[in-house]
Formats: C-alpha cells, structure tokens, sequence
C-alpha cells in the first residue's frame, strides 16, 4: 500500500526528481535553515547524493517526494531521520511556495504521521523548526503536536535571531485524535 | 593564561592512560543512565576495557566538539568529563559535565561548568548554550539552575528508565545572561 492521503502521496525520491530538489533547496523560502546556506546546490551533487544511498532493511532515515494524487506534479519532499525503532522519530517536511495553503502540507504530514504510528509503532514524533518559521509551527499544530523545548536566541536567518524549537506529539495523543484509529501496540512499559 | 585551569579543577584532553581511571567513576552505578556518553556506547551497562580505550578514542574527535578530562589541581586525579558540542551550529553549542559520585556537591561541578561557559562564549560565537537532564536526575537539573541556566521545556520519552518512559528537560543560557553573571571570566 502506498503512502497516500487524500490529495498527495508520498513515494520514493527517484533521479528524475533531481532538478526539483535542487530548486527547492535554493529557494531562501523552503530551505528552512540558514546554516545550510549558500543556495548554490548543484544537480551533480543531488546524483552523489542519490546514487549514494545504500541498501539497507535497517535504515534509520527515510526521504519521500510528496506527489498529487491527480496529475502526479511534485510539490514538495518529505523526510525523517534519527529512527530509535518503536520509540521516536524526527521528521521534515517541505512544500514549495506555489501549492502551500491548500492543504497539501497538512495531508503529507498526516500521511507521515500515520506511518510512524501505524506502521513503525513509535511512541513520540518531533519536528525541529524555529519561531521564524510560523507556517511550519501552525501546520505542526493543525496535527496535534505542540512545542515542547525553546532554545531562546538559537537560530539566525534574515537578519533575525529565533527560537529553536522541537514539537512533539505521543502516541496516544494521535490516537486521541484519530478515533477511526485504534492503537494495538504494546503498553510499553506497564504503567 | 589557560582558560581550562580553575582553582580546583582542570581540563584537559584524555590520554591513552586513562583508561582505568575512566573506568573506574563511569561504572559506579550511580552514574548509569547519565553517563553523557556518545550513542555507541551503553548508557548503564559498566563499561569494559575495550569500550573505555574507544570511548577515549571517541572523545580525542575535535571536529567541532571538545571533550575533556576534569582532573584536580591537587592531585591531576580525574573526577569526571566535560563536552561541548556545536557541529549543528556555532551559535547555539550544548554542553554537558559528570562528575564522578564520590566528588560530587564539593563544587567542582559548578567550577567545570564555569571553565566550559567560559571558553565557550570567549572562542565561539555562540548565543545561546543549551544543556539537558533526564527528569528522573532532578540533581542534573537543580545543578544547571543553579549555575544561572533557564528551564528551556521538555522532549518527551526520549527513553526508558526503570521502567518507565522519561522525558529531557532542556536548559538554556543566553550571551547576555552570562554577561551578567558576577565572576565570569570575559577573554584573556
């Protein structure tokens, strides 16, 4: 079954997608944060990247393109990173600034939701973001996770200094949310 | 002048020699659990031989990061380990400081984290050091109060400790906050 939501779905990264990536990584606007500035990415270094990646069935990091479901455009990429298997996850997600606003986000980030929960049986997901990024604390929100650090005076971007924050949300706050949903994973530990 | 001598403690880089002595306060088991150590390595079960020789192997990496020996100016004996981080970004370094049990509450803890802040804000261009402790260590977190940092929230199950899922707290300290604290040593 593939990763599908009601507009988008998330499917892998293939090299075709290549030129979409570096666009979005130059664009100040998706790159998310200035240390991975300048936005010079280059093609040749999105194929090192990609051809790079090796085969493994205990992969602690995962990237996806995020599609629409009609007309399979690219709209944006998702990602995650530092798997603990069955306790916590961190994800990424981003959407290029002609489809935000409708929803896409919020359904690619449901998707990825589903699955860490459904599927991997995790017990907390968390985002990094910062205060200078509204948008992606608003969309966090919208799915039910809240800010649970801020690291004042953390992050500089535009000129400005922002809090780094991390957002969280337990398993049994996604299920509480998702009454269609019922949560068959282990009470891990006995209460 | 050395900005790693204080009165009572110095840090320093780990040797090869070490070895028995790191040993020796990171398996007491009042240590297990907040040990601080890198992801490879256990963070209760004792530590053996090989593990400790790697773990100083490990901490000899400098590559944005520093880890050191917190040794007595009485006697060079090592009474615990100190680190800083800032590979994410030289602005906002996390540190981290152990003290062997048995040295512990005779204040050399508070002077190895003066020593780290120090450094820190005098040679990085940071802004804001962040610090953590499991919620079950409320010593760790009374500690980093105590040394002026400010409660910063909590990651929540970022592990299982007898039994039960536990959460980080984090801590900060601005630039401007340790600016104003009376005593910090400002350059050299």
């Amino acid at each position: 079954m593939a990763l599908k939501g009601t507009v988008v779905r998330l499917r892998e990264e293939r090299e075709t997608d290549l030129p979409f990536l570096v666009g979005m990584r130059n664009d100040l606007e998706t790159q998310a944060w200035s240390k991975s500035l300048p936005p010079d990415f280059t093609l040749p270094m999105y194929r090192q990247r990609f051809s790079e990646r090796a085969f493994s069935f205990d992969r602690q990091e995962g990237r996806f393109m995020v599609e629409t479901l009609e007309g399979q455009e690219l709209v944006g990429y998702a990602g995650f990173y530092g798997l603990e298997p069955r306790l916590s996850v961190i994800y990424g997600l981003a959407i290029a600034g002609r489809f935000q606003e409708r929803g896409i986000g919020l359904d690619a980030q449901e998707i990825l939701l589903r699955f860490f929960f459904e599927e991997l049986g995790l017990q907390v997901v968390r985002i990094f973001t910062h205060s200078g990024n509204p948008a992606m604390v608003r969309l966090a929100e919208k799915s039910g996770l809240r800010i649970g650090i801020r690291y004042r005076q953390a992050v500089f971007q535009k000129g400005r200094l922002f809090d780094n924050l991390t957002m969280d949300i337990l398993r049994e706050e996604y299920y509480a949310r998702h009454p269609e949903l019922r949560d068959h994973f282990p009470s891990l530990p006995a209460p | 002048m050395n900005p790693f001598a204080g009165k009572r403690v110095e840090l320093r880089l780990f040797e090869p020699q070490d070895l028995d002595s790191v040993r020796a306060y990171l398996n007491q088991s009042d240590l297990a659990g907040r040990r601080y150590l890198p992801r490879k390595f256990p963070p209760d079960l004792p530590l053996t031989e090989k593990m400790a020789a790697d773990l100083i192997e490990k901490w000899g990496e400098l590559d944005r990061q520093i880890h050191l020996a917190v040794v007595t100016r009485e006697n060079g004996a090592i009474v615990g380990h100190a680190g800083a981080f800032w590979g994410w970004d030289p602005l906002c370094p996390e540190v981290q400081v152990v003290i062997d049990p048995e040295r512990q509450r005779r204040g050399l803890g508070r002077e190895t984290l003066r020593l780290l802040v120090d450094w820190i804000f005098n040679s990085l261009p940071a802004n804001s050091i962040s610090a953590e402790a499991a919620d079950w260590n409320q010593a760790g977190s009374d500690f980093l109060l105590q040394q002026g940092f400010q409660p910063a929230g909590r990651d929540r199950r970022r592990g299982i400790h007898r039994g039960e899922f536990y959460d980080l707290i984090g801590f900060d300290l601005l630039r401007s906050e340790w600016q104003q604290t009376p005593g910090h040593s400002h350059g050299a």
